[in-house]
Formats: structure tokens, sequence, C-alpha cells
């Protein structure tokens, strides 16, 4: 079994718990508790929960965008957590993340082109020169015109601009790819084309993914190994090869039993048309 | 009591008639139906519904009948509309922020509901909105009740939106994607809810939503719109499991996640923006089946038995298309 | 992607298309600041008289074909200095802006972006400034500094950066949480680059549409300045000095007042015109 690239140790987080001494403890509940998972180079990992289930804490701890009260984050076998500012900085490349909402995930008044070499001018990914034919190429590798460079967000659609979201991830060669819910606002047909984007992104360039959602079924279908969160904590993890079925804890075969899919009404359906035949 | 909604030739226009959103929509729900509008966003599924209300900007072109029972709802007086809204016809919105008043607390904002239709005593009136609140799913209602909207999560505020346009026991209910907020633990509660509505009191529903599960439980008529159009419909079964429009194929296939599939259906492209749309086949561009009769002029709906129609000159085609004519290269299309 | 946001990083002139693409207010309200603008610039083309020089043969002469707006008390021609008066006040309200607007987006953006105590100190600091009646403010300070126009400048300076820092500062806030922000974080781009490049483009213009109405604003503080004796120095033409200069003739030669009046209302339409209109292009921006 190949190593983790990244794990996490009893990671947790609640907000709006510091408070002044003269003030009583707030009670608040944890957004997140003692999160311990890893995961492997080159796997994706699937993450399902609904609103306050504590994914999208995890997903922004992981790349600490927020500082997580406990725990660690061990991102090839170095705790994050413990980095001074400026070194972290330098490894932030390492783990991209794409947001879920295309429409407020790009700078309204930055050309696209000027978005993605911006990263790689940071890290010295590309020289001056360079710059232009590795934009294009980028363009290219999400399925978008090397013309798009020269506009601003505006001009494309909600699709569109998450690809664009997935090239800049791309543009600082990152190991760790987190998607934080990136269909959810699309519509259905969109939201095929970009899931299916991450699927061969992932296997071109060995990509480690964690892919968070709340549609258990897609997770299911995207992830080998899915993770179950509830109120800030993992309850389940599905195992590579079991199918949902197997769900042991009550809360996922509640949520199974609560989606409506079209399989289990085909079966309804078929039955109906056999009666209507006899 | 409750009436049927018919809507016959609507046409939407903007900018001047420049931007058709919605081309000769007809669609009729009876009472105790339940019509699902389906589509992507841009489709026009929302605006038909809003159209219904007399909901729409001012600066939109309308023609065609939208009627109520006998009323023909686009020559209402706005003062006549408002008193038709509410009782008779009532809308469940996606957005549920800007339906609630912050400053009333939500169990007097559906009381109110209830006694500007009915007179009953205030009492009478509150007990029923708590039995609603905790009926869309609301733990301990009755302390809730006393709460300020900005108190809750906007999935419990969408459930208090929903309690509210219940409140009047309306005879239609227009509801705009009412559970895409939700979580589907909710969501199922809300849906059984709905469903309860229609079988039990006669109520009317027409459900606009993109989620083909989501309708597929609660209807028992399917239309599909695309670009404007309704490009198939038919009973919902039928519809769903035996698609005559390559469009609905389409769609169909991007929600399985068959493990067998390496990849996710997906149909390429997307869909024509008003202003766009050409004067054939507005599906033709994305269409796996296409022909030059697609390109040759407007396609009517074709009747293909039992009440399913579809707009597509190649029907008898559509039956073999299966799930891989819509797999492809993810870099090849464009969205 | 518009003119206003393409303006802001100063990326070459765009007046051109700003007038192309704007609502009608805000075209005529720039064609119109054009005009003023050209007048005060070229005055010598457009007025044979000269503003400063005496003619006291032709005192108080009313209006006529061959002085616009008559003549004053000490036979100067009132339309030429009118229009030379421009060059002063339109440079008021200028530099009463721009001083302002660059140290309040500086701070407000310091505070929004780094938060906690600094925020808090700013914060209070703010709020006793605004406290504070403006104008008296302003008229406190000139008077302890002396009279003159760089001590205007530096009150102007020290009074009105609140406002910009208190608009910038809750842009700031609320730009904060914008996810491409956040994904400039993930990029491990360093504080001042995320302010510079990514916070300050998008927080910048509601302070620009706020900064046009205080240029009309500044204009009329500084000819009640002039008109107190705190501003313009006799016999510099400024708009609220020939105002003080005349009232004692208001009933005998109204023109001598009306004259100086009109160009401060005008002023500050046109400039008002700007204001909506660029208002408008912001909020249609962000969608």
């Amino acid at each position: 079994m190949p190593d983790p690239i990244l794990q996490t140790v009893d990671l947790g987080k609640t907000y709006g718990a510091r408070r002044r001494f003269w003030q009583k403890p707030a009670n608040v509940p944890p957004a997140l508790a003692d999160a311990t998972l890893e995961l492997r180079q080159g796997e994706i990992l699937g993450v399902v929960g609904e609103s306050g289930s504590g994914k999208t804490t995890l997903a922004r701890c992981i790349a600490l965008l927020e500082r997580p009260d406990t725990g660690r984050v061990l991102f090839e076998g170095e705790d994050l957590t413990k980095l001074p500012e400026a070194a972290l900085r330098r490894r932030r490349r390492y783990i991209q993340t794409v947001f879920q909402d295309p429409y407020s995930s790009l700078n309204p008044r930055q050309r696209i082109g000027d978005t993605l070499a911006e990263v790689m001018l940071v890290h010295g990914l590309a020289s001056r020169g360079e710059q232009r034919d590795r934009v294009a190429a980028l363009l290219e590798q999400v399925g978008l015109p090397a013309t798009a460079a020269a506009n601003f967000p505006s001009a494309f659609s909600g699709g569109q601009r998450q690809r664009i979201c997935i090239a800049r991830a791309l543009a600082a060669e990152p190991k760790v790819l987190i998607a934080d819910e990136p269909v959810s606002s699309l519509d259905v047909s969109v939201q095929a084309q970009i899931v299916n984007l991450l699927l061969d992104l992932k296997e071109r360039l060995g990509l480690s993914v964690i892919f968070i959602g709340h549609d258990l079924q897609l997770i299911n279908f995207i992830a080998p190994r899915v993770i179950v969160m509830l109120g800030g904590r993992i309850v389940e993890t599905l195992p590579e090869g079991s199918s949902l079925a197997d769900a042991k804890h009550d809360y996922t075969r509640a949520l199974l039993q609560a989606v409506p899919t079209l399989e289990k009404l085909d079966a309804a359906y078929r039955l109906s048309q056999q009666q209507n035949m006899a | 009591m409750a009436e049927g909604l018919r809507i016959d030739n609507l046409t939407i226009a903007f900018d001047r008639g420049r931007q058709e959103a919605i081309s000769d929509l007809s669609l009729q729900v009876s009472p105790g139906e339940a019509l699902g509008l389906v589509g992507e966003s841009g489709s026009g599924k929302s605006l038909a519904s809003r159209a219904a209300l007399g909901l729409l900007p001012a600066n939109a072109k309308v023609s065609g009948r939208i009627t109520l029972g006998d009323r023909s709802l686009l020559d209402l007086s706005p003062g006549q509309l408002q008193a038709i809204r509410g009782s008779r016809i009532a809308m469940i919105f996606q957005d549920p922020m800007s339906s609630l008043n912050p400053v009333v607390r939500v169990g007097d904002a559906i009381s109110q509901v209830i006694r500007s239709h009915e007179t009953v005593s205030r009492g009478e009136a509150r007990r029923r909105a708590i039995e609603l609140m905790e009926r869309v799913g609301i733990r301990s209602p009755a302390e809730r009740a006393t709460s300020y909207p900005h108190e809750f999560s906007g999935g419990m505020r969408q459930r208090i939106m929903i309690a509210m346009a219940l409140a009047a026991r309306p005879g239609m209910l227009l509801a705009d994607e009412p559970t895409t907020a939700l979580d589907v633990i909710v969501q199922a509660g809300i849906l059984r809810l709905l469903d309860e509505l229609r079988r039990n009191e006669g109520m009317g529903l027409l459900l606009v939503s993109h989620d083909l599960a989501v309708v597929a439980s609660l209807c028992d008529h399917i239309a599909v719109m695309y670009a404007g159009q309704i490009v198939e419909e038919g009973r919902a079964g039928d519809v769903l499991f035996r698609p005559r429009m390559p469009y609905t194929v389409g769609l169909l296939a991007s929600t399985q996640r068959s493990k067998s599939l390496r990849r996710l259906a997906s149909i390429p492209g997307r869909p024509p923006a008003p202003g766009e749309r050409p004067n054939h086949c507005r599906f033709a561009d994305r269409c796996p089946l296409v022909t030059d009769t697609c390109r040759a002029g407007p396609i009517p709906m074709f009747d293909v038995g039992e009440g399913q129609r579809a707009r597509c000159v190649r029907t008898d085609k559509v039956p073999s298309l299966g799930t891989d004519a819509f797999v492809r290269d993810p870099l090849a299309v464009d969205a | 992607m518009t003119a206003v946001a393409n303006n802001v990083p100063a990326r070459g002139i765009r007046l051109p298309r700003l007038l192309r693409s704007g609502s009608w207010s805000l075209r005529i309200g720039v064609a119109l600041m054009l005009v003023i603008v050209l007048a005060a610039v070229f005055a010598p083309w457009v007025t044979p008289y000269d503003p400063v020089a005496l003619d006291l043969r032709n005192a108080l002469k009313p209006p006529s074909w061959k002085n616009l707006l008559g003549t004053d008390n000490l036979g100067r021609d009132v339309f030429t200095r009118v229009v030379y008066a421009a060059r002063i006040d339109l440079q008021i309200g200028a530099i009463g802006v721009a001083l302002p607007l660059i140290l309040g987006t500086m701070v407000g953006l310091i505070a929004g972006y780094f938060g906690g105590w600094v925020d808090s100190l700013i914060g209070r600091v703010i709020d006793v400034v605004i406290a504070f009646p403006f104008l008296v403010l302003v008229i406190a300070i000139v008077a302890m500094l002396g009279p003159g126009l760089i001590n205007l400048y530096v009150a102007l300076t020290l009074v009105s950066w609140v406002l910009y820092a208190r608009i910038v500062r809750g842009e700031t806030l609320a730009l904060k949480r914008r996810e491409y922000v956040l994904a400039a974080r993930n990029l491990g781009y360093g504080h001042l680059r995320i302010m510079l490049r990514h916070i300050l483009p998008n927080a910048i213009p509601p302070a620009f549409v706020f900064g046009m109405s205080d240029f009309a604003l500044d204009v009329q503080v500084g000819a009640t300045l002039s008109f107190f004796g705190l501003g313009a120095q006799p016999p510099a033409p400024e708009w609220g000095l020939m105002i003080a200069e005349s009232r004692s003739m208001l009933l005998s030669a109204p023109w001598t007042v009306i004259g100086p009046g009109l160009a401060i209302v005008v002023v500050s339409l046109v400039i008002s015109l700007i204001g909506d209109g660029l208002a408008d292009k912001v909020r249609g921006l962000d969608g």
C-alpha cells in the first residue's frame, strides 16, 4: 500500500470559542472534532456530509486556511500546523483547493491570463518568456481555448469559471487537490463535465484528491474510499471495494434512504408495467 | 374549490422582443395533479412559473394565455392578482431570505397568512401555525414560533417559507426548486408533505426543478424544457424510462452513477442563450442523432403514443440511444 | 469589465470609453466637466479681460454683451473672474478628494484586512473624528495653522480621510471572505500582494463614487473658508472670496454675487451627475 501523502490527526476547530476572561465559556459545539484521516498517494478520497457536518471546515483546516485549534496536518510527513508563516507560505502551493462557488472564486478585475501567470510569478514556476505558453497549456488542459486568457471572469459561464479555477490550482503544480463541493452550484449536465475533467486530470497528473460533497451517490462513484461526516465528526469510513449497501452507520443508511434516485423509481416503474401487461 | 392551471402558447421575450426566454409554451395542471417542469438553468422553467403569479419584470413582453379556473391571470389587475395569491395559488421560491419580514416573528408571520384568508381566532391561527411548522419538520415548533427569521439557518427559513405558502391552503402550488437548498433528509420530509397535500386535499402542484429524481418521486406528469421550449412531455414513467427526445436521454444519462462506467455521461457543449437560438431544432448542435432534417426548420411536437410527445424528428431512433452516446473525452467539450 | 474598473489601476486613459459605455447622466456629466476644465485651463483665450487688473471707470456695470456677468466694484469683469476662479476651486475639489482618498484607503485596507487590535484602534479614531461636525473641524484646523490653500488641504485631509477609511474597511471585511481571496491565500501569496492586487481594486470603486460627492462638498467648503478669509487670499479670483467681497452689493449690484454663486451650483450639479453615473456602473459590475 502506498504511503499516505497527507494525514490529519485529531483535527479540531470551534468557531467563536475565543472569549474574554470575564465571559462565561459559551456552549458552542465544535465545527470539527477528532478528524483523523489519511490520503494515499494518487487516490481519490471522498468526503460526504450535509450542511453543518464540518466538511468545509475540514477542507479549510487541511489547507490551513483556518487554523485548527487542535490536532496536526501532516503533509509528506511534515506537520504544517507547526510551521512559521513564511515556511508555510512556500508549502501552500502543494495543497490546492477548488471552491464551491465559481462566481466568487475569481477576482472580477483580473484577466484570466494574469490570474494564472500570477501563480507562476509568485512561486517562480515559469520565466516571463515561458508564461504565455504555460497559460495556454493550462487552459487547454482544462478544455478552454487559449484566447480565454485575454478575458475577465464575467465573460464566462459557471462551468467555464470552475474550469478556470481548476487551471489556477494546477498552475501551482500541486500534489494534493481539495475539491470542496466543486459541482454543486452547476447544472446537471455541466456537473458531469467537471467531474470527468477532475477524474482525467487526477489520472494524467498523478494528483491525490480529496473530493467533498453532499451527494452520496456521486461521491461513491468518484471515490473508492468514502468518509461520512455528521455534526463535525467522521462517523463512518467506507473502505475500498465496499458498496453503499454495506454502510453500517444509521446516519449513512438514513441518507441513502432519503435520496430519491431514478434507480429506485425504475424498479417501481417496471413493476407497474408488468402489472399492466398481466 | 381547487382550480386547474392552464398555460396556452405562452411566449415571453426581453430586450424589445429580441431575446425570447420562453417560446410557445403550453401546459396544464389539474386539481390533485402534480406536473414536474424539468430543465437546466436558463431553460425558462422558473420564468414560466413566475408568469403564472404575475411576477415578471416590467420589461418582459408576454403573449399567450394563463388561466386559473376561468380567470385569465394575465388580464388581472395587480390588486385582483393579490387577492387570489395565497389561497388559490401560492408559490415557494428558491431564495427564502427575500420573502420573510425580518422584524416579524415566524409564528406570527404564518398566523397572519392564515388570518388574512380565513376568519379564525388568534388562538386557532396560532395553533395551526405551530402545527404547520411541525409538519415542515421544525423541531419544538411552539418555542421556535417566537423566533425571528435571522435566528434560523437557511434550510430552516426555507421550511418556514414553505409553511407560509401552505398556510392559506392553496388550491394550486407552484414550487420552484423548493428543496434545492435543503439537506436530503429534510428534503424527503418536505416532498412527503407536498405529496400528502396533493393526494388528500386535492392541491394541484407545479414542481419546477433541475433534479429529475426529485421530480420523478412526486409527479405523475413531466415536461422537459430546453432553451425556452418544452421538448418532451408525458407520464413520468414514460418520460424517465422510455424517453423519446435525445436531450432527455442525455439528461438522464448524466445522473447515472454506475461504477461500471469510468466516467459520468455528459452532454457536450451548453444550451444556446436567448438571442442565439436557431430557428431549427435547438438541441441540434449537441445531439448525437442530428441529421440535415433537424436543421431544416422549426420542429413541432410529435405524438409518440399514450400522451407522450417529443420535439424530435428521429423519435424512432431514440430508444436505441444508450448512455454511452454521451460518454466522451471531457477535454473535447466546453461547458 | 468596465471602464471604471480599468481606470482604477491606471492603465492608460479610458475616458472616451467611459463616455461611450456609461449612462446618460455619466456622459452628460463628464462632457460638461470637460467643458469647465478646458475653459479654466484656456481662460486667457476664453475671455479678453485680465482677472486682477483694476479698471475703476467701468466699476459695477450690469451684465451686457461686453461684460456677460457685469463688472464688480473695482471694474473687473465678473465672468472672467468666475472662469479664472475655476482653476483654484477645481484644484480644491480634486486635491481635497485625492489626498483623503489615498490616506483613507490605505488605513481602511489595513484595518479591514488585519482586523484584531489594529482594527479596533483605527475604528476608535474614526469614531472620534466623525463625532465632530465636519465644517467646524476644518475651520478649527485652518484657524490653528493659519489661512491659505495649503493649510486648507491639510485640514481637509485630516478630517475626511475617515470617511474613505470607513468605506474601504467595510468593503475589505466583506471581500476578505470571498473565495478568490481565500484562493490567493491558498496559493501562498503574501499579505501585500493580496491586499493590493486582489482586495484593493475591488474595494476602491465605492470610495471613488463617494469621492465624487465629496468633490462638490470640498468646493463648497473651499468657498466657505475663503468667504471667512481663511482660504484663498485677495485679489486671487475664487468663488467664495468673490461672494464675500461683493456681499454688501447684493441688493445694488446682484450680478456680482450671482456669477460666482451660479458657478458653485453648476459645478456641484455636474459632479453629482458623474457620481450618480459611476454609482450605477459600480452596481452593475459585481453581479
